[in-house]
């Protein structure tokens, strides 16, 4: 999959700077357009598809989403004060931070949406969301405690970082971390158009 | 925007309710990996035909950096504090 994307980004970063002339660029941006909104119905067809979930997180309380709420609350204080920091609009700066490390989707959503600069900061700092993940899980979860090694991943904790929380953990905080990162890539479509209109 | 919400709202509508089987919802990730591999290819070549953009490389690299790092910082901080004040003993 990441290797799958790499790939991918890569051999578009190629054609364009080599291949493509400036004249075909509405004909991409029409392709990624309807390329997206396909994307968008398969993500949205998994989503009710699991909706198993919502059954299982009535069973452990609504208290569990306390955690993906939390780590809302702090990607957009993160987000906010970097946008001061760099001196970048607000609205930009909290679109960004809600991509919670998805990073194919707020990359594509933000080089649509807004610019080909915005899309690939999103997409390089939700990469480096699950990068920093990735090495501090089992830090966090050794240290201060299990839930909380779930904040790092976000939106990835049901996906790529899934297997790096479980082994660090045990079985519940393994599915509260699933039930986080679902609630949280539910959030991402809504909550990155959402911000950017601020 | 609004687009994006009516697909994935349509999206959720046949995931839930169109009784799908194990070869349909494989098909679907199939479908949504191929779609996902064109897009990041379109972006790309968005990133690759902005030559002013290619050129600030450096300056995205560390303002991605800045902002992965904080939304991660205080989202442990955020989380750590919930647990600590609803999860007590876990």
């Amino acid at each position: 999959m990441s290797i799958g994307i790499i790939i991918s980004v890569c051999t578009g970063i190629l054609f364009g700077f080599l291949f493509f002339p400036a004249e075909i660029k509405p004909f991409i941006e029409n392709a990624s357009g309807f390329a997206l909104y396909f994307l968008i119905l398969t993500v949205g067809i998994e989503l009710g598809y699991n909706r198993s979930v919502f059954h299982r997180l009535r069973i452990l309380g609504p208290k569990v989403l306390l955690i993906p709420l939390s780590i809302v609350l702090g990607s957009l204080t993160g987000g906010l004060l970097t946008g001061l920091i760099l001196n970048r609009s607000i609205g930009t700066s909290l679109s960004i931070a809600s991509g919670f490390g998805w990073y194919s989707l707020s990359g594509i959503l933000l080089t649509r949406l807004a610019s080909a600069e915005i899309g690939a900061v999103a997409f390089l700092s939700n990469v480096f969301r699950e990068l920093i993940a990735v090495m501090t899980i089992p830090l966090i979860a050794k240290h201060l405690n299990f839930l909380t090694s779930i904040a790092p991943a976000g939106a990835t904790s049901m996906d790529s970082t899934l297997p790096i929380i479980s082994e660090a953990t045990d079985n519940e905080t393994a599915l509260i971390s699933f039930i986080n990162g679902f609630t949280l890539s539910a959030l991402v479509p809504f909550l990155v158009p959402f911000f950017l209109n601020f | 925007m609004i687009n994006v919400l009516i697909f994935l709202f349509i999206g959720i509508m046949i995931g839930s309710f169109a009784n799908l089987n194990k070869k349909a919802v494989l098909l679907n990730s199939k479908l949504q990996f191929f779609g996902l591999m064109l897009l990041l290819f379109f972006m790309g070549s968005s990133i690759g035909m902005n030559k002013s953009l290619l050129s600030n490389l450096k300056t995205i690299g560390i303002d991605s950096f800045a902002y992965a790092s904080s939304a991660a910082f205080f989202s442990v901080l955020f989380v750590y504090g919930t647990t600590k004040r609803f999860f007590e003993g876990r």
